[in-house]
């Protein structure tokens, strides 16, 4: 028993760790399509840049100062993808401004493809949380362990700020009628900017977590991610905040079983096999809400 | 309109060509066909490194009509097989009479066909998987072969580790990985001992998993011949984890940023290479003072190399690849690439990296091997041994 | 203007038959050679008899390509020791450029055939027909010449062959998302599906063991005709596509997308699977197997497949699946079922996806898994919008002017270029995928319509004056 539990215990560990940072990035996703019913692709090289700018920055400046410098920059980075990429496109069909999305995305790759040669470059250590604990047999960083309890916290704050603030009363209006707020006179330009930079705070947040854990970061680290994130959004319930986070947290625990199990060359494709699953029998998602179509 | 743009701009490109040195019988062009971005990146700009230094050291053949001006052309292959065949592809349209490269064996025989379909020869430098001479006539190769390094590496585990299980990890769909952890493999069974595999996707960071099953399977050595930037987190990962089990690896570990992320941990690093820095024959010693000058003049030489001035294995290898190619010119008596093509094959040379001749299937006749493990505290390579086939063979 | 015409077709017969004589004349090099350099020059020089030998010597070996390099050789060093006449000078550039006059000739007769036929018609109808044939042997006589002139490995035969591959790729993927309104992102899974089933069935079989070394020779022992192997490869990513489309069409588009897309991840990560290995040499390159040496091969599959997607969008078929596109509701109130023609869109677009994945495959000489990522769906995508969804021709353009600028035109920025001494900023590996993605954002925002919107390209249309608003072409 006890041989079992030390034998698992650093999948089960890394699993949590790598749940709460799909969770950061997953929140992006889904409150993004909350309101605007589009899957912003361009999320997860956000969370790339984030990374990149966290090295640069670091290079230059103590960390007291390149910490919030990045999360600044994320924000701005986020608000302008919204602006330049997808306002335009308002009034256009669906697929236009999907496309967009996925050509948003496209430039950023290559433009920190171009900007660093891509090659991989070595995330700064992060004082506190990069320290290495052992909790019971299993050696991990402190990291995992601030993760999840960061990741909560960060979470209620948000639910906080959605259920009991005005800006938060906005948002939940125009995720559920965009056109009627409009008409109630709800400034939809400032919801929507909000909206996006409270998602690239947090996939700023994640990309910290993430990359301590995972020091190299590439042009494409957070494709990956960013992908799981958005399944994991699905999975919970698309436009639901805390479905996207529970969401994440079995994607990230269940992929590391698989990995423990073996079947390592599947743990990416288990993700896409659970939310074909999930479409097909759940397509709104866990907590997500039943929409009727009327003809 | 865009070609009109392109085309005026294409004329303007050629205009420099058009002043060539006055007292030079000609130009012969040497294609460098090296990874300057990806995962095989590192090792790619420091190969070109070796090569652009050989120039410095040499510009000119002497054949025997006058003397020609020997021009390099470099492009990147960006470390991938499907890019692979247009960055040739592209070599070939520059009509360059021979090829240098690559390193990373994929991108090797990804680029065989074209290079052959050409009647290009290329010589590789540090790409040890057999499969980019087997088949491929007009590829050479001046690096010892993954059978061999495999086996000296299998070996060395037994003896110096007294291993009887070892772990290999290796990324999936990368020849160089895949095959020198099968040779491995082979070489460690034959010897006894048992061997487990896993293979991680590309573009994969974490490692704990394959590490924690390298812990469970009772691992005696954990085998990983990777690129640099998975070896770079897996040394990080290994070392946040705790993992005490000796870790081994082939040539792609010869890099500075192995020592950088070895530095201050306890990890047991020991890497099979094709030079060694503290040579003291006379030509590898000639050969280091002055690469480290002229990597010491030029910042952006040092951050290609790494960042210092630690000579890598490849750029040795890859000064000794362009001397064969002026050799290989200097037979044919022109820079005509079926003139090549006929006597490549005879070519030798004292290189620094050793005497170097082909064998019939176009790899280099190389019986040596060199063991180098990590220095955690000084941050530098610590010469272990020198492996020859001999041996081995008992 | 009938009898013009057949004088003229008379007249163009002649040349054509002249041409195609003469090239088949000039086959025999040893013969000329000795014309060339006669016996006595020849004995009194060594180089010259060693390059004659040489040149011989790859006669006989077979190696056409490096007997004419050599014979030019041997022209340009020894210029006044052979002996050159009118009728030997003809001769050798008949040889020279044997394949273009054999190819000028033929479609010279062809020309002059269409000429004498279109003078005795008096249909328009047929007039077109007959236009569209001059127009089609046109464009393949063109690249034959072109191919042979410029040679097979440059950059522009580069360029034209990958973008004939990406046109047929663009028009499958453009019948499904443009005008059947299924966004689906899954076509890089096909395409590897295709590109996979067709290099395993026609690998040599001599190299078999050396391909599959890992996995003891392999399952597959036997190897198919090309033809064969192309087909067995669209059939096989139609397979796919019938079984994937059964849960995965009832979808809304969004939904639909990532489905697919998740679909396309998984089959990459079976195939890249070591239990499979045997079959799928796992995650090792897969090589040896039949190749194409000239542009014509991927024009002339693409050609046919495009032209039959085209067929299928002007029949009864496509006007459903424009319908579909329209409004789904109003297609199925109207008696349209829905999901089979969604699966019929489906599965005959992922088809020609396999057959596209397979000339993709003959094209880079090498397959492997890891390379059919998610980025290439969204390049073909790109394509598909920047030539207008719901309009063939726009693909076809597009798609060459993609692939033109990303392979070739915009490479220049890739290069650290020098002006003088003034180091040009910004020029560096990597600036050229800078440039390209920044057009593409622009062509998506401001021309969302692309370049031909959903209109085909005609020849009416162009001829027709502009008056102040676009016809409909």
């Amino acid at each position: 028993m006890y041989d079992f539990i030390s034998a698992n215990l650093p999948y089960l560990l890394a699993g949590i760790s790598v749940g709460g940072q799909y969770a950061m990035i997953a929140i992006g996703y889904t409150m993004v399509y909350g309101i605007l019913r589009l899957i912003n692709f361009a999320h997860g090289d956000v969370f790339t840049a984030a990374a990149y700018a966290m090295v640069y920055m670091n290079a230059t400046m103590p960390l007291y100062l390149s910490l919030p410098l990045t999360i600044l920059f994320t924000v701005i980075l986020g608000y302008s993808v919204e602006r330049i990429a997808y306002k335009p496109l308002r009034s256009a069909p669906r697929m236009s401004i999907m496309i967009s999305s996925i050509g948003a995305s496209y430039l950023l790759q290559n433009l920190m493809w171009y900007i660093t040669s891509g090659l991989a470059r070595q995330y700064p250590t992060i004082p506190w949380i990069s320290k290495t604990v052992t909790i019971f047999t299993a050696t991990t960083k402190m990291v995992t362990l601030v993760t999840p309890v960061l990741t909560l916290v960060l979470v209620l704050l948000l639910v906080q700020l959605i259920n009991h603030t005005k800006i938060g009363m906005a948002m939940r209006a125009v995720s559920k009628d965009f056109e009627t707020s409009r008409l109630m006179g709800i400034k939809i330009n400032k919801v929507i900017s909000v909206t996006f930079m409270i998602g690239s705070f947090l996939a700023a947040i994640g990309s910290m977590l993430y990359f301590t854990n995972y020091t190299a970061v590439v042009p494409t680290a957070g494709a990956m991610p960013g992908l799981k994130a958005f399944v994991a959004a699905v999975f919970g319930g698309i436009g639901s905040i805390p479905g996207a986070v529970i969401g994440a947290f079995i994607i990230g625990i269940v992929e590391n079983i698989i990995k423990a199990v073996g079947l390592t060359t599947f743990s990416d494709a288990f993700t896409f096999a659970l939310l074909i699953f999930i479409l097909i029998f759940k397509p709104t998602g866990l907590f997500g809400e039943v929409i009727h179509e009327k003809v | 309109m865009k070609k009109c743009l392109a085309l005026i701009l294409t004329v303007v490109m050629l205009l420099p060509v058009m002043a060539l040195a006055e007292n030079y019988a000609g130009e012969i062009v040497i294609g460098i066909y090296e990874p300057a971005s990806g995962t095989s990146g590192a090792g790619g700009k420091q190969e070109a490194l070796g090569i652009y230094y050989a120039n410095y050291l040499a510009p000119t053949v002497e054949l025997s009509d006058g003397v020609y001006k020997v021009k390099l052309v470099e492009v990147d292959n960006q470390s991938s097989p499907d890019k692979a065949p247009s960055a040739a592809q592209q070599l070939v349209s520059e009509g360059v009479s021979i090829v240098l490269g690559s390193y990373g064996s994929g991108v090797c025989i990804a680029a065989a066909d074209i290079f052959d379909a050409a009647g290009l020869v290329a010589i590789g430098i540090s790409c040890t998987n057999p499969q980019v001479t087997l088949g491929n006539p007009l590829y050479y190769r001046i690096c010892y072969l993954d059978p061999f390094q495999g086996t000296v590496l299998a070996n060395y585990a037994k003896d110096e580790f007294n291993a009887t299980k070892a772990y290999t990890l290796a990324e999936l769909g990368n020849d160089y990985d895949v095959g020198l952890a099968y040779y491995f493999a082979e070489a460690f069974k034959g010897l006894g001992g048992e061997v487990k595999g896993e293979e991680f996707p590309k573009g994969n960071s974490d490692f704990t998993a394959y590490l924690t099953s390298a812990v469970n399977s009772g691992a005696e050595i954990i085998f990983a011949p990777t690129s640099v930037e998975y070896a770079t987190q897996i040394i990080t990962q290994a070392a946040a984890n705790g993992i005490t089990i000796p870790i081994m690896a082939g040539d792609t570990w010869d890099n500075v940023r192995i020592l950088e992320a070895a530095e201050g941990t306890d990890l047991s690093i020991s890497v099979s290479t094709f030079f060694d820095e503290g040579d003291t024959g006379a030509l590898a010693a000639e050969f280091v003072t002055g690469f480290k000058a002229w990597l010491n003049e030029n910042p952006e030489k040092l951050a290609n190399n790494g960042g210092s001035d630690i000579v890598a294995a490849v750029s040795a290898l890859g000064y000794d690849g362009y001397m064969v190619a002026l050799e290989a010119l200097k037979r044919a008596d022109s820079g005509d690439r079926d003139d090549i093509a006929d006597v490549v094959a005879e070519v030798t040379y004292e290189g620094v990296t050793g005497f170097i001749a082909f064998d019939e299937n176009g790899d280099a006749i190389r019986d040596q091997a060199f063991i180098i493990k990590t220095d955690n505290e000084t941050g530098t390579w610590q010469f272990v041994k020198v492996q020859n086939v001999s041996d081995i063979a008992k | 203007m009938k009898v013009f015409k057949i004088i003229l077709s008379l007249l163009l017969a002649i040349i054509a038959c002249l041409l195609i004589f003469f090239s088949i004349n000039a086959l025999d090099l040893s013969a000329l050679l000795k014309e060339i350099v006669p016996l006595e020059t020849m004995q009194q020089d060594a180089g010259l008899e060693k390059a004659v030998k040489r040149i011989n010597d790859c006669l006989a070996d077979g190696n056409q390509n490096r007997a004419l390099r050599s014979l030019n050789r041997l022209l340009d060093d020894y210029p006044d020791k052979v002996h050159l006449d009118v009728q030997t000078k003809l001769d050798l550039f008949f040889y020279r450029n044997n394949k273009v006059m054999l190819t000028l000739g033929v479609y010279v007769l062809f020309f002059s055939a269409a000429l004498a036929v279109s003078a005795f018609l008096k249909q328009q109808k047929h007039q077109t027909a007959v236009l569209v044939a001059i127009l089609v042997a046109s464009l393949y006589a063109g690249i034959y010449i072109v191919e042979d002139l410029v040679g097979v490995n440059s950059m522009l035969m580069t360029v034209l062959k990958k973008g004939a591959i990406y046109a047929l790729l663009a028009v499958s993927m453009n019948l499904l998302n443009g005008f059947t309104g299924l966004f689906s992102l899954g076509q890089a899974g096909f395409m590897l599906v295709g590109a996979y089933t067709y290099a395993i069935f026609t690998i040599e079989n001599t190299s078999r063991a050396q391909v599959y070394q890992y996995y003891q020779g392999g399952l597959v022992q036997f190897t198919l005709p090309t033809l064969v192997a192309i087909l067995l490869a669209g059939l096989a990513a139609a397979f796919f596509a019938f079984l994937i489309g059964l849960p995965v069409l009832r979808l809304k588009s969004d939904y639909l997308a990532i489905a697919t897309l998740g679909f396309a991840e998984i089959i990459r990560a079976v195939l890249q699977y070591d239990g499979l290995g045997r079959i799928t040499n796992g995650s090792n390159l897969l090589r040896k197997f039949t190749t194409f040496n000239t542009a014509l091969f991927p024009f002339a599959v693409s050609g046919i497949c495009i032209a039959l997607i085209a067929l299928l969008i002007h029949s009864t078929y496509g006007r459903s699946f424009k319908a579909i596109r329209d409004d789904e509701v109003a297609a199925e109130a109207m008696g349209i079922n829905l999901f089979v023609y969604k699966q019929l869109a489906f599965v005959i677009s992922s088809f020609f996806a396999g057959i596209g994945g397979a000339l993709l495959a003959m094209y880079q000489t090498t397959v492997q898994a890891a390379a059919f990522t998610s980025a290439m769906t969204y390049e073909i995508l790109l394509i598909v919008v920047i030539g207008g969804m719901g309009s063939i021709s726009g693909s076809i353009l597009a798609s060459f002017l993609f692939i033109a600028s990303s392979e070739w035109w915009l490479r220049f920025l890739d290069n650290v270029t020098y002006i003088g001494t003034f180091k040009v900023p910004f020029f560096r590996s990597g600036f050229r995928m800078v440039v390209f993605s920044v057009i593409i954002m622009v062509v998506v925002l401001f021309y969302r319509k692309g370049i031909m919107g959903d209109k085909e390209f005609s020849l009416k249309s162009l001829m027709e004056p502009r008056k102040g608003g676009k016809r409909r072409g």
